[in-house]
């Protein structure tokens, strides 16, 4: 639409634009690097004839302009710099009327296609745009002139409506391709960590093609995942994340946002919340990342770009594992070979009888003896539960001799090309992933085409087809189950050398000699583990003998039409769809340990989810008066959402290694179906009044087919306003430059997911004696579900300072979730487990900073830029439910994450035992066991809460000429993490904080205890001086899995992270002059490279949850380590 | 004039795209789940219903408290099993699971055939459901003491949030009061669950008899607390016709070609873990000093045994109960795990059936009632207790229908009131072996046989616990209810609190 107008304005100014072209003409006639300009000139006429030539002469007989044989198409060059002579970078070069666009590089220099007559339009933030007239000359130099009228940068708003920012009455960030890391993120929500004032991004702890989190302005629903909506090109992206992995295991297969190939993307708009996303209705409560991406642009012959990326990864955190006492129990091994009878003995008794032999570790499923409590490893004989002699020495490198390096490699070409009235976009782009876990790979192929054409001349035709086609093997299994490696990892004997696993199945010698397991399943050509749980596992079986691959093939389509039915007028239409197909396989090959019967089992289910998608926009603009402006728009959408899994489970396998259902024992049928649509109509408008004041206005009405017909119509309106006070008042100062000040009040919400007004009855998968069996819902429904509600009002001003040198943005918000549709828990005494019901309100409010400059910049072409942006959000439960005072989000062993009302979202409840303390809280201590007093019984305790006390990032950036180096850190302060990696090392011994005072010198630090006439326990004051042993005292705090003292496991989740660290460099254009290439950039980074601040044991506090929902806040399950990625990547155009 | 034509067919469609908006009627359709229904058979409740109720008492998590409670398993574990090692812990998995099983059995009388109370088409099956639920609410409360039940198993839109717990006197009175009246309602000719009754296959007559066994084994379940009521519960069932032999045994046939269908105790074996499948000490003993000729087909002999040369065969249960030390210590082939043969089997020839009331406990049952005279004489009970040793001796796994003479001892009652009690308990205990609530329930009420406590402390000072704990979710989401339960229970919501029938 943009450019309609851009072109009916361009044949209006024909006649002005020559004659101001012939005037510069006369400038830049002696240009000296007209040569340069013709060898690239010549070189791309070759790319053009080689690679393009039928498709381009094809659309080039649509042009109606560049046809004059008198006045050719021509690369002009130039460079645009400021009155004080300083180079401009990223400064926009466009030909008015058409979109043929480019932008100035880090020496400010530019090349764009165009020919004589054309006019140049140069914009540049801070600066007064210029237009220039091309002449003869094919060199050409601007000056631009600072300016406080600025704000004239375009964003995106709802609807992919485009809109001057300085009109717009809500924070709206921006990220352009440029603010993308150089160094590729597998996943693009990974992107936006620390760049953006309240978004915060956390990342399941699943490697690359794993999900992220992303979380604007605060969690608003306690259910579900608070995660905003991604709209790809005007189309609602799906970012389902289908069975994600829980704290019993499972696999994270990726979102649908790790779909979108980073290298597509023109452009990011964070709407943040109801107030900028009250036109997407329901599903903008949580706010809405709109991307953009690339199209073509009108160019001389065919714009190709070579992007070439390779990185390798290596854990960021490990576990802090000792590396000094080995297997066995009170400083001792546990049992004892005698070399007489050959039989074994507790080791006290052989010790006690005078016995001569070895020491033996023996198997087993806790601490007793597996637990590395045992000797000091000095190079003792021994004799492992295998019966395989040795000698007893720490294993230091568990991880290093599992692991692999992590290995991500991108290329991708993009093409681009056209003329005014037609342009083409295309891309391929290869990601592969070789993981961290042995044989894990992901790899995934997009291929991205898109035209935009000016069917008639007043209708444009922009169509997009997008295929993503994603491969995955062996993703990695995450949280509490024993086929993921770090949970076997944290707990296996630091005297266990992954040596005697990597034979990972049962031999004869194994069978004769081990030590407690049972007959059950030691058996020859069965998983050989370290521990004899039900649910054990060996890695190296898992990573040989079992698997998983996955395959995604997705669509993403897009056709949109506009048509300017009268000058005032334009109508659009769109059509999309999200489609995809993902098959899924699992099997464990038979003699897996874990499986049913020893003979192993498998799945496959297929699942087809089609997301469509239309919208049609009607927009009028009217002159009320000279001053008063107004636009009016009226729409309507539609959205079909479409789920279906089929599948088939079988266990246990025939014949070993036919991994088919057909080949196994019992198989099962797996189905599933779920359908919704959403009705819309909407309306919005804005009034402008002399470009200083902006009204906006909007409203929605949703029609839901998940709730009953009496509830499934509800109406979204939202209000605001956006005024420049700097313009109005004609603020002309040295210090301010520029200020808006904005305010919005914005209603949104959501509809819930299907079938949830009825309660019904379900069939189970199994007979007995041809018996069908069946059970009715746990789950009170209601009838009467209403949709959630979220009102949110947000307020900010928007202002520059010192001719436009620092810039801030600054926003307060509150918004409030009512009715939100919950299934509060019922105790389970009522028969049922959970009512759904609307209930719960929830205020988010807080604060967002953004603060911009540049402390400095030198005629010579140094440059340094800050950044920093500052988030503050405070959630509080407000309501629940009569009755009802807490909601659990989550859960894991020892604690639940809970919403209580009255206090923030979020809060950890430790639900094992607790210390006993005196009234100023110091630990009781037992003065005959030395040992702190814990609670008789469980009891529930608070232990903080997950939620930051605020988030935020830190970007400096410094250009000299053509080297850029960036540094973002990525900064989250507050919040508490419950940890099971730090429970497991505990418990068993494994790690540094174990090692202090093994031999009986740990004071645990506390007041030594009386009991008083009640034989309640009180403190005498004096502090406790009895020493004790590390394992006594350590299993008082984590004695097993289920038997701890919950605050004990708490960390700090602060931290501050080097997350981002780019140094680029575009070669020198000389250098290129021989060569086919236009502009090469090279690059060097590392992600996630260290901390400078952390407090959290053995692991990385923001990628340590094993899902992307709610339900996992504040939950660490024995997490794979994050990775540290070192990359290198090589961009180069033609 | 082209371009006039696509603009009215631009504007027709858009106009067309407006109007789709508002046509909302395939909602309703849309959103009716495909993958369940608003109705069920209720047969199918029934037999979901009771494969549950019985196939709890025998599986990995039951036997691991209750069983080695019991003393009949033991190889505690310092994680998983430290119930077993009487530390206490809240027992969840009994609570919900009974719980739901209440709720379908609820849906049966509050929708299913709600209306049809006292026609042929309901009325019989209706009753059948209420003995059914009869039976895990009395499992529910002797485990825990007082619960929520007046105000729980109620119809979706009558659901009390928070349920207060009422006293368990109150729902003994009441269980036997809905009791007697649904025998009353059993009516031959009535329509019947037909097959999908597991324990009967529709047999009316059949079920009268097993509810009147229930009566009997719920007026026993008050000998203590309230012997009048018990003599005249136990009195009324003696008078009845009850189970009067084994084939006449509320069971449920097991297969072993589904794990999901395999007998609970078998699961334990080839799914559970590994460190919980050995014997205890005491049951294995007592087999053994006994000459019992199950030892076999309960008992493997240890692994460490059947590598001797020659072979001597060793049968050798574990303390319960071990402190850590001692546990970390235990060589496990010196052990016996369940036999090998028969539950530990996954190719046994004829699967072990999922026992839910036999003929030898009501033969037990019926020798007690004689010892105190209700309903039959003290001399009737040794013959109640012979029957009831025989018939228990014959049901499947052991099919031993001709007593060993070496056992022949064991079949004679004798001496006092309180040996011959001991006596009949003890016999109970064997026959109770996978069917662990049970075990328990029949030992906490008459203390026999006498079990000697693990040595390890746990939070009991070394006794073996007198109930469970509630739930851990009941301090959370019914605290106000829970906490009052709580006071009402001598030392509050602990293992060593005695509850009414255990007073």
């Amino acid at each position: 639409m943009l450019s309609l107008l851009i072109f009916y304005q361009h044949l209006q100014n024909m006649k002005k634009v020559k004659d101001f072209a012939l005037s510069v003409f006369g400038l830049f006639r002696k240009s000296t690097t007209t040569k340069v300009g013709f060898l690239m000139l010549f070189v791309s006429v070759q790319c053009t004839l080689v690679n393009a030539r039928p498709f381009n002469a094809d659309i080039s007989s649509l042009s109606t302009l560049g046809k004059d044989a008198n006045n050719p198409l021509a690369d002009i060059k130039g460079k645009v710099s400021d009155d004080k002579g300083a180079p401009v970078s990223g400064a926009s070069v466009s030909i008015k009327g058409s979109s043929r666009g480019t932008t100035t590089d880090a020496t400010g220099h530019f090349s764009i296609v165009a020919q004589e007559k054309d006019v140049l339009v140069i914009s540049a933030v801070g600066f007064l745009s210029e237009m220039v007239t091309v002449g003869k000359d094919q060199e050409i130099n601007i000056v631009l002139q600072s300016t406080n009228q600025q704000l004239s940068e375009v964003v995106v708003t709802a609807l992919g409506v485009k809109r001057t920012n300085r009109s717009v009455g809500y924070s709206i960030a921006e990220l352009k391709a440029s603010d993308l890391s150089a160094g590729r993120e597998a996943n693009l929500a990974n992107e936006l960590s620390g760049k953006v004032a309240g978004v915060m991004v956390s990342r399941a702890a699943s490697g690359a093609g794993g999900s992220s989190k992303v979380v604007i302005r605060g969690l608003n629903s306690l259910q579900g995942n608070s995660q905003p909506l991604y709209v790809v090109d005007g189309v609602p992206l799906n970012n389902g994340n289908l069975d994600p992995a829980g704290r019993w295991g499972g696999t994270d297969y990726g979102d649908g946002i790790s779909n979108i190939d980073p290298s597509d993307v023109e452009n990011i708009s964070i709407l943040k919340g109801p107030n900028a996303a009250a036109l997407y209705g329901q599903q903008g409560a949580n706010g809405v990342v709109l991307i953009t991406t690339k199209s073509g642009k009108s160019r001389k012959g065919l714009g190709i770009k070579v992007t070439s990326d390779y990185a390798v990864g290596n854990a960021a955190v490990l576990p802090d594992f000792q590396d000094v006492y080995g297997q066995g129990l009170n400083g001792k091994f546990t049992h004892f070979r005698n070399s007489g009878d050959t039989k074994i003995y507790g080791y006290d008794a052989a010790i006690t009888a005078g016995y001569a032999g070895v020491a033996k570790t023996s198997a087993g499923r806790d601490r007793l003896t597996r637990g590395s409590w045992g000797p000091q490893m000095i190079g003792q004989d021994y004799e492992d539960q295998w019966g395989t002699k040795g000698k007893f020495l720490a294993q230091p490198n568990t991880f290093q001799n599992f692991f692999d390096t992590e290995t991500q490699a991108t290329n991708s070409i993009n093409l681009d090309g056209g003329n005014d009235n037609v342009n083409y976009y295309f891309s391929y782009s290869n990601f592969n992933s070789k993981g961290y876990v042995p044989t894990n790979k992901i790899n995934r192929n997009t291929f991205s085409a898109r035209t935009v054409a000016k069917i008639l001349p007043k209708m444009t035709l922009d169509v997009k087809l997008s295929y993503v086609g994603q491969t995955g093997n062996n993703r990695p299994t995450l949280s509490d189950a024993s086929d993921n490696p770090a949970y076997l990892f944290i707990s296996q004997p630091r005297s266990i050398s992954m040596k005697s696993l990597e034979s990972y199945f049962w031999t004869a010698p194994d069978i004769a000699g081990q030590l407690g397991y049972s007959s059950a399943r030691t058996i020859l050509g069965v998983e050989k583990t370290y521990a004899t749980n039900s649910s054990t596992a060996n890695p190296f079986w898992t990573t040989n003998r079992t698997g998983n691959s996955d395959k995604r093939d997705r669509i993403l389509a897009m056709a949109n039409l506009d048509y300017e039915i009268l000058p005032w007028l334009k109508a659009a239409m769109r059509v999309g769809t999200d489609f995809y197909s993902e098959q899924r396989l699992r099997y464990r090959s038979k003699f897996t340990y874990a499986s049913p019967n020893l003979n192993g089992d498998m799945s496959e289910t297929v699942t087809r989810i089609k997301d469509d998608y239309a919208d049609a926009l009607l927009t009028g603009s009217f002159d009320l008066t000279n001053d008063l402006k107004l636009s009016l728009n009226a729409g309507a959408n539609y959205q079909k959402k479409f789920l279906r899994t089929v599948g088939n489970s079988g266990s246990e396998f025939v014949v070993p290694d036919l991994v088919s259902i057909g080949n196994t024992l019992t198989k099962l049928p797996i189905f599933g179906l779920t359908e919704s649509e959403i009705q819309s109509l909407y309306g919005f408008g804005q009034f402008a009044y002399k470009n200083y004041l902006y009204l906006d206005f909007s409203a929605r009405n949703d029609w839901s087919s998940t709730l009953s017909p009496e509830n499934n119509s509800f109406f979204y309106p939202s209000i605001s306003t956006s005024f420049i006070a700097s313009d109005a008042f004609k603020i002309n100062s040295k210090i301010l430059s520029f200020l808006k000040l904005r305010s919005s009040l914005a209603q949104a919400g959501s509809s819930g997911s299907p079938y949830q007004t009825k309660g019904t009855f379900t069939l189970g998968v199994n007979t007995l004696s041809g018996q069908p069996m069946g059970g009715y819902t746990s789950v009170i429904v209601s009838p009467d579900l209403k949709n959630e509600l979220t009102t949110s009002f947000e307020a900010g001003i928007d202002a520059r300072f010192f001719d436009n040198k620092i810039s801030l943005v600054a926003t307060y918000y509150h918004a409030s979730t009512k009715n939100q549709i919950l299934d509060v828990p019922l105790p389970i005494s009522t028969t049922f487990a959970t009512k759904r019901l609307n209930a719960g309100n929830i205020d988010n409010q807080g604060i967002e900073l953004s603060l911009s400059g540049t402390p400095i910049k030198t005629n010579s072409g140094f440059r340094w830029d800050v950044t920093f942006n500052y988030a503050a959000n405070r959630n509080k439960v407000a309501s629940l439910y009569p009755g009802i005072s807490t909601f659990r989000l989550g859960d894991d062993r020892n604690i639940a994450v809970v919403a209580e009302v009255g206090k923030p979202f979020g809060a950890l409840i430790g639900t094992n035992f607790a210390w006993q303390r005196d009234a100023s809280g110091n630990r009781l201590i037992d003065p005959a066991t030395g040992l702190p007093i814990r609670s008789a019984t469980p009891v529930n305790e608070y232990l903080g809460n997950a939620m930051p006390d605020w988030i935020g990032g830190l970007s400096n950036s410094f250009k000299y000429k053509s080297i850029g180096l960036s540094v973002l850190l990525d900064i989250r302060q507050g919040g508490k993490i419950f940890s099971n990696t730090l429970r497991e090392g505990l418990t068993y011994g494994t790690i540094k904080k174990t090692l202090e005072g093994r031999d009986g010198s740990y004071i645990a630090e506390g007041v030594i205890a009386q009991k008083d006439g009640t034989g309640k326990w009180v403190s005498t004051g004096a502090a406790n001086t009895k020493g004790v042993t590390a394992q006594a005292y350590w299993n008082s705090v984590a004695a097993d899995k289920d038997n701890v003292v919950s605050s004990e496991l708490i960390n700090d989740a602060s931290y501050i992270s080097v997350r981002e660290v780019n140094l680029s460099y575009q070669l020198a254009p000389k250098l290129l002059k021989n060569t086919a290439f236009k502009k090469v950039y090279l690059g060097l980074y590392g992600r996630n490279l260290f901390y400078l601040q952390r407090f959290t044991d053995g692991y990385a506090p923001e990628a340590a949850s094993f899902n992307v929902n709610n339900s996992s806040l504040g939950l660490e399950s024995t997490s794979l380590p994050m990775l540290r990625n070192i990359g290198i990547r090589a961009t180069v155009e033609f | 004039m082209n371009i006039m034509k696509s603009y009215i067919k631009f504007l027709f469609t858009f106009f067309l795209l407006v109007a789709l908006a508002s046509c909302t009627k395939n909602f309703e359709k849309l959103n009716t789940s495909p993958v369940s229904s608003e109705l069920m058979d209720p047969g199918i409740i029934i037999t979901q219903a009771q494969k549950d109720a019985a196939f709890t008492q025998g599986g990995e998590g039951t036997n691991i408290q209750f069983g080695s409670w019991m003393q009949h398993w033991a190889s505690g574990n310092v994680g998983v099993a430290k119930t077993s090692r009487y530390i206490q812990q809240p027992d969840n998995s009994t609570w919900s699971f009974h719980y739901s099983i209440i709720r379908n059995l609820a849906q049966i009388r509050n929708k299913l055939l709600l209306g049809k109370e006292s026609l042929p088409e309901g009325r019989s099956k209706l009753a059948i459901a209420k003995i059914i639920e009869i039976a895990v609410w009395d499992r529910l409360t002797a485990v825990y003491g007082d619960i929520p039940y007046s105000e729980s198993g109620l119809a979706e839109d009558k659901v009390i949030p928070n349920p207060k717990y009422d006293t368990q006197q109150k729902i003994y009175t009441d269980l036997i009061a809905q009791l007697d009246k649904s025998i009353g309602l059993i009516t031959i000719g009535d329509n019947t669950y037909g097959a999908a009754d597991l324990y009967y296959a529709g047999d009316l007559a059949k079920w009268k008899k097993y509810a009147y066994a229930l009566k009997l084994q719920i007026g026993m379940r008050i000998k203590k607390a309230d012997p009048v009521l018990a003599q005249k519960v136990v009195t009324e069932a003696m008078g009845a016709l009850t189970i009067s032999s084994n084939a006449e045994t509320a069971a449920i046939q097991t297969v072993t070609s589904l794990p999901a269908n395999y007998h609970p105790t078998l699961s334990q074996y080839t799914a559970g873990s590994p460190d919980l499948q050995y014997l205890a000490k005491a049951f294995v003993d007592k087999l053994v000093t006994t000459k019992d000729p199950r030892l076999t087909l309960i008992v493997a002999p240890s692994a460490n045994s059947l590598k001797t040369v020659p072979q001597v065969l060793v049968y050798r249960g574990i303390d319960v109960a071990l402190p850590d030390n001692d546990l970390a210590a235990v060589v496990r082939a010196d052990y016996s795990l369940a036999s090998l043969q028969t539950y530990f089997n996954k190719a046994i020839a004829s699967p072990i059936p999922v026992y839910v009331m036999t003929y030898a406990d009501v033969c037990f049952m019926k020798a007690e009632a004689a010892l105190e005279g209700w309903g039959a004489t003290s001399a009737q009970a040794a013959t109640f207790y012979a029957d009831g040793v025989k018939a228990a001796l014959a049901m499947n796994p052991y099919n031993i229908t001709t007593v060993p003479a070496t056992y022949a001892g064991e079949l004679v009652l004798a001496g006092t009131k309180e040996q011959q009690l001991e006596k009949i308990m003890t016999q109970r205990w064997i026959s109770l072996f996978t069917r662990s609530y049970d075990a328990y329930l029949e030992w906490r009420r008459t203390g026999y046989p006498v079990l000697i406590p693990g040595k390890n402390i746990g939070n009991t000072n070394g006794t073996i616990p007198r109930r469970s704990a509630y739930p851990s979710d009941e301090s959370i989401l019914n605290l106000v209810n829970y906490k009052e339960a709580s006071g009402r229970l001598s030392n509050g919501d602990s293992y060593t609190s005695r509850m009414w029938l255990d007073k």
